[in-house]
């Protein structure tokens, strides 16, 4: 945002007056070159794709939706604490999180569960998941081996998830709309908006909002016509069906039967259940991608493997009947310092996509038949030589493969730490109208997360994916899974290496900032020169440490803080490198050494510390190993020393390197990609394996969102906005995979955080701040503002809706005190600055003024006069559900003069 | 070692640093008021003055209206002053008094009032600046988060037993100057100085926590018992305060077998805006009562202020025939504060 002109004249103001109560506001355009009376900030107009090709980072849908049950089965977890909980998690969110068991004997039960999931996007709302379940559980124990109990666990159910938006413009909308009592009930009757002015900003109250809505889950499936029509566009509903069979051992009375006695007593348990698990799932997804159009999916799977789990630690319950005779059970207290598992299983799984057109009588028909399970419609329509206009099939993904995955998670209570891998081998078929094809996959996926109350959450995350292109070396019809089908390679660049890295950040510092820059330009490649360099500590906020521990009293040494560091604010990337075919092969042929002087280079080994085979046998080199050996340990608390690791990994890569060479089969290659890719640092794997080839011949993509809060002035502000419109991509992106991600990209639809890309969003392109004060009224009297918003995006019949809320602006930025905060709706009018016509583009004006009630006016005029600074918040939309980002607009008011705050 | 060697000690640091020649440019003398007027040294352009006093204090008063109880309407009145006398940047002279007096009004007992001086020190080193701090002289043993959040009628509330009363000894604080802080106190007991308590506080910050202090801490008394500290507070300059404590207090030496008392304490504290600023206090003693109090304070001018707040408190017994006491009550209470 930048100021380009403030103006007004004599004649301006005139007939801004009379024009004052005049339902169809009309303002003349500033002037250029006048006394500043009028701000104006033109914003960036968003250049990022609609679509990423390579948003295969993200898990599918089979993932997110399965991932409760399967977790549980896999490791046994009924039978021990669930650890994973965070502190707002078991303070407050768990109140929308209720198990209600009826047991009919100690081996047979009912399980009824609600719980709410929250997705952050990169666009400030949040994806809000509910979640019911449903089914029976059945554990007996089937005989004592060695003082193990052998359990056998059986499992059933359905389950049935809502998938919505949820944002602050969204929540006054609701104010507008909803009758007072349910406003009032989904707020908790005033004590989610008192929690969030108490609480540190790491609280997020749309997690708790609207608590009937979660009720309501099993109710909302759009079984029907009017079920659809009333979801809003871009929700997804989905249910399932579930069973499983499981077969636990509590391996700890055996290994830990020895335990020191004082161990009993700490109230700590220690759970080390080995478990088969057999498992199975039928999904139908439902996606309402425009007025009439329904995106069925269909999903199966069947999982079967094995894991180990161990876990010491408890959870406690604080104040427990500390309300009664309320029946508050306490507050859940997960204290788990080591919690970690590791599972193998082998996956089967089918997917169906589908579109609807249910404006069409027989779409409506053969859209009803397959949410109640009967998909023959669908199919037989799809397979008919007519292609029916309001039907039509995407593709069918048969796949069936192998993974790993395994975690380390240290929860205490205040802080959490966790680090999750996922190692993956996966043959797919897929079936589209065009034809049928193959990819076969491998790859690793990784990451790592840390959640301390103040801050809330953090995290990095890799994959790593090789995809091959194959086709059998026979012709055949159905029995494509036969075990005796031979591959061969498609094409002369059958395998490509994409390689996605993403930081999300709810409150960054300016020292993770720069840490995050560093970790971004050192694997784009990318200068990445518009970012700004933030000052690392405010002066102020030292001086005032100073000054407080100057003259700190001796019983006051833990009151007395220094926090003086920069904060930035909200920190996500997201980057993505697609190594192609000539890249792999150039660094799997490359000569021995250069492969090690390259990684070595990566993994920042000293010159001396090349990792040639010859050296094997140096004391350098038996330290690293047996410093990697050493810290093993320390990765129960998710403490690694990658100085220690840096030579073994080297070695592996290159040892991989040699297997990969000498492979030729698919099946050979795929499994040589499987073993390279099993890296601790991928991070410093993609920097070596980017040097094998020019920068500009890698398709490179970066993105980001920072939302910069605290005392970062405006100017930082405005270069972020930019930043966040930008998209940082290298000149070469073409990828010979389209086919295959353009499916992916299909199925990611259903994943929560790409929900914003389904509809078109509005953006905020202007805005112009004029202040008006009536002629011969004294200086310190309340002025009103003209405000006109422009914006792209928006349909030009409906009436504009704005949110905005207007705010004190001060040195403390959490929780301000707001001035005004509601919806205005007003139709399009002729923009004041842009007086040339154009269709891509609307706007709006409205005025800011005092609130009509005696209380609300009051203190509008107490708090406006306290202050000099405000910041007006914006948002956009037509129709009230798809709403702009919101946008900030900062200034100051004083004597009568309007002006854009500056940079600090 | 003897009283005459902690004085002979004192001395010495005195001298110590006279020793080392003053700057002349510095003026000789300077006053202030609630907030002591830090000097930004470091630059070489604002010199500090040779002497520097500080003086401040709070004061409040409080009516608690109860729903049962011996008495259904309590005064109290407390009122905390503090004064250091610093010589350029590592020494000074600090001391605090406080005052305190409870009265039930419907009973028409006269106030119970009693004074103290809760200590007494001299102190050399200042914290974020210098690596070593060393006190002696009268003062409190470094364990927990020692200072109440909140006094007036609170005081008749909060326990006291998790803390070492104020007592002669000598506390001793090495750090980074940044963000990790080591306090090592001892006690006498007696004439002869010999130890009676020891005990050892750690402090952790990270740049990241934006103000927030993760504090551990031991104590142990030469007869046998033993605490253990775990507490995390947040402060912020804008006066926001979360503070989470968890004190077990073990009676016996062996803790396996010991019995134990233990408080919990969460205390937040919202940032100060506009003159506005609310609170909420939880303690829960184990097996013994829980208190809550939820309030609302308004400041007039920065010094002078008005709160409100509800108060429960809970009696928690394991016996079956004893009965469950609750008590609700509403505070009333002006403060002010320099």
């Amino acid at each position: 945002m930048r100021p380009l002109s403030a103006a007004a004249r004599p004649w301006f103001w005139g007939s801004l007056f009379s024009l004052w109560n005049s339902p169809a506001l009309s303002l003349a355009p500033p002037q250029p070159g006048s006394s500043s009376l009028g701000i104006t900030y033109e914003l960036p107009v968003d250049q990022k794709p609609e679509e990423n090709p390579f948003s295969t980072y993200f898990p599918n849908i089979q993932d997110l939706f399965g991932s409760i049950s399967s977790d549980n089965v896999k490791s046994g977890a009924r039978l021990i604490n669930h650890s994973l909980d965070s502190l707002f998690d078991s303070l407050f969110y768990s109140l929308l999180d209720n198990s209600f068991t009826y047991s009919y004997s100690d081996s047979y039960q009912l399980n009824l569960n609600l719980n709410r999931s929250v997705f952050s996007t990169d666009f400030g709302s949040y994806v809000i998941m509910d979640r019911f379940s449903f089914g029976p559980e059945y554990d007996a124990t089937l005989t004592t081996i060695e003082s193990v109990p052998v359990i056998l666990g059986n499992n059933a159910g359905i389950d049935i998830v809502d998938i919505h938006l949820q944002s602050e413009a969204r929540r006054l909308v609701d104010k507008e709309l909803l009758p007072t009592w349910r406003y009032a009930f989904n707020n908790w009757f005033g004590i989610v908006p008192a929690l969030r002015a108490l609480l540190p900003p790491s609280f997020n109250p749309l997690q708790l909002y609207d608590p009937l809505r979660q009720v309501e889950t099993p109710l909302v499936f759009p079984l029907s016509y009017s079920a659809f029509a009333a979801m809003p566009i871009g929700t997804i509903r989905s249910y399932g069906i579930s069973g499983g069979v499981n077969l636990p051992f509590t391996l700890a009375n055996y290994v830990l039967k020895n335990l020191p006695s004082f161990v009993e007593r700490s109230l700590l348990d220690v759970a080390t259940p080995y478990s088969l698990f057999l498992q199975g799932e039928h999904r139908i997804n439902v996606l309402r991608k425009s007025k009439n159009i329904a995106w069925v999916g269909l999903s199966t799977s069947k999982t079967a493997g094995h894991g180990l789990a161990g876990m010491v630690g408890s959870t406690f319950f604080l104040l427990q009947d500390s309300l009664k005779p309320l029946p508050f059970k306490g507050l859940k207290t997960p204290f788990f310092p080591f919690d970690m598992g590791i599972a193998d299983s082998l996956i089967s799984s089918t997917q169906h996509l589908y579109e609807f057109d249910l404006s069409d009588e027989r779409g409506l028909k053969a859209y009803l038949a397959a949410v109640h399970g009967d998909f023959s419609q669908a199919i037989a329509q799809c397979q008919a030589r007519e292609k029916a206009r309001y039907l039509t099939f995407h593709f069918e993904q048969r796949s069936q493969g192998r993974q790993i995955e395994s975690h380390r998670l240290n929860n205490f209570f205040l802080y959490r730490a966790q680090h999750q891998e996922n190692s993956k081998r996966n043959k797919i078929t897929m079936f589209e109208p065009s034809g049928k094809y193959y990819i076969w996959e491998a790859g690793r996926q990784q990451g790592s997360s840390s959640f301390d109350v103040l801050l809330g959450e953090s995290e990095i995350q890799y994959n790593n994916q090789v995809e091959i292109r194959v086709q059998p070396e026979n012709e055949v019809s159905e029995s494509d899974e036969a075990p005796d089908l031979t591959f061969k390679f498609v094409g002369s660049k059958p395998y490509q290496l994409i390689c996605t890295m993403q930081i999300r950040d709810q409150l960054a510092d300016v020292f993770e900032y720069e840490a995050y820059l560093a970790k971004l330009r050192r694997v784009s490649k990318f200068p990445l020169d518009e970012f700004p360099q933030l000052p690392q500590r405010s002066e102020e906020r030292k001086i005032r440490a100073l000054e407080r521990s100057y003259a700190s009293r001796p019983d006051s040494l833990a009151y007395v803080s220094d926090d003086s560091i920069t904060r930035v604010g909200t920190f996500h990337a997201t980057y993505s490198a697609n190594l192609p075919y000539k890249l792999l092969r150039q660094a799997i042929n490359a000569p021995h050494e250069l492969q090690a002087q390259y990684f070595a280079e990566a993994y920042k080994l000293s010159a001396s510390e090349h990792p040639y085979e010859d050296l094997y046998a140096t004391s350098a080199i038996l330290s690293h190993f047996l410093g990697r050996w050493f810290s093993y340990p320390l990765r129960l608390f998710n403490i690694q020393s990658d100085r220690q690791d840096a030579f073994g990994e080297v070695r592996h890569i290159i040892d991989s390197f040699a297997a990969l060479r000498i492979a030729s089969t698919p099946l050979e290659i795929q499994n040589g990609f499987y073993q390279l890719l099993r890296l601790e640092y991928p991070e410093a794997f993609l920097v070596g394996m980017m040097r094998f080839l020019p920068d500009e011949e890698i398709p490179r993509n970066l993105s980001f969102f920072i939302k910069p809060e605290g005392e970062l002035g405006p100017g930082f502000k405005t270069q972020f906005e930019r930043i966040n419109v930008k998209k940082f991509q290298s000149s070469l992106q073409t990828s010979d995979f389209d086919r295959y991600h353009i499916a992916q990209e299909k199925l990611n639809a259903f994943f929560p955080t790409n929900m914003h890309a389904l509809p078109r969003r509005p953006q905020i392109i202007s805005v112009y701040i004029q202040a008006l004060r009536e002629p011969n009224t004294p200086s310190d009297a309340l002025p009103k503002f003209v405000v006109e918003v422009s914006a792209k995006g928006l349909s030009s019949g409906a009436k504009g809706k704005i949110y905005l809320r207007f705010e004190n602006k001060g040195q403390v930025q959490l929780n301000k005190f707001v001035l005004l905060e509601e919806i205005r709706e007003s139709p399009a009018q002729k923009s004041l600055l842009k007086p040339t016509q154009n269709l891509d583009y609307l706007s709006y004006q409205f005025i800011l003024e005092k609130p009509d009630d005696s209380f609300n006016s009051l203190i509008y005029e107490q708090q406006f006069q306290l202050s000099q600074e405000f910041q007006l918040i914006l948002a956009i939309s037509s129709d009230g559900i798809v709403w702009s980002n919101e946008k900030i607009f900062a200034f100051s008011y004083d004597e009568g003069k309007l002006k854009e705050i500056q940079e600090d | 070692m003897g009283r005459r060697a902690l004085g002979l000690l004192l001395l010495a640091f005195g001298f110590a640093s006279f020793a080392r020649g003053e700057d002349a440019a510095r003026p000789s003398w300077k006053m202030g008021w609630g907030s002591c007027p830090y000097e930004n040294k470091g630059d070489g352009q604002r010199p500090s003055p040779a002497f520097l006093l500080c003086l401040n204090g709070q004061s409040q008063t409080d009516l608690h209206a109860l729903n049962r109880g011996d008495s259904k309407a309590q005064l109290a009145h407390e009122t905390q002053a503090f004064a250091a006398l610093h010589y350029g940047e590592q020494h000074s002279l600090q001391a605090s008094a406080r005052y305190f007096a409870e009265r039930p009004l419907d009973q028409g007992d006269k106030p119970q009032p009693s004074g103290s001086l809760p200590y007494l020190v001299y102190q050399y080193g200042t914290i974020y600046r210098d690596r070593l701090q060393v006190s002696v002289g009268k003062h409190v043993l470094p364990f927990g988060v020692e200072r109440q959040p909140l006094i007036g009628l609170y005081s008749l509330y909060l326990p006291k037993q998790f803390w070492q009363g104020p007592d002669l000894g000598v506390n001793l604080t090495l750090s980074n100057a940044q963000s990790f802080f080591v306090q090592l106190g001892v006690f006498s007991e007696d004439k002869k100085l010999r130890a009676k308590a020891l005990s050892a506080r750690i402090f952790y910050e990270r740049p990241s926590w934006q103000g927030t202090k993760a504090i551990a801490s031991l104590y142990h008394h030469r007869e046998g018992s033993k605490r253990l500290g775990l507490a995390l507070v947040n402060s912020n300059a804008d006066d926001r305060l979360i503070q989470v404590e968890f004190i077990r207090s073990y009676l016996h030496p062996n803790l396996w077998l010991s019995e134990f008392e233990q408080l919990l304490r969460l205390y937040l504290q919202s940032p100060r805006r506009h003159g506005n600023q609310f609170f909420c206090l939880f303690d829960e003693q184990r097996q013994d009562r829980r208190f809550a109090s939820l309030g609302w304070r308004r400041y007039f001018k920065d010094f002078f202020s008005f709160q409100l707040a509800l108060t429960f408190a809970r009696q928690i017994t394991s016996k079956a025939d004893e009965e469950q006491r609750s008590q609700w009550g509403l505070v009333g209470g002006i403060g002010a504060s320099i």
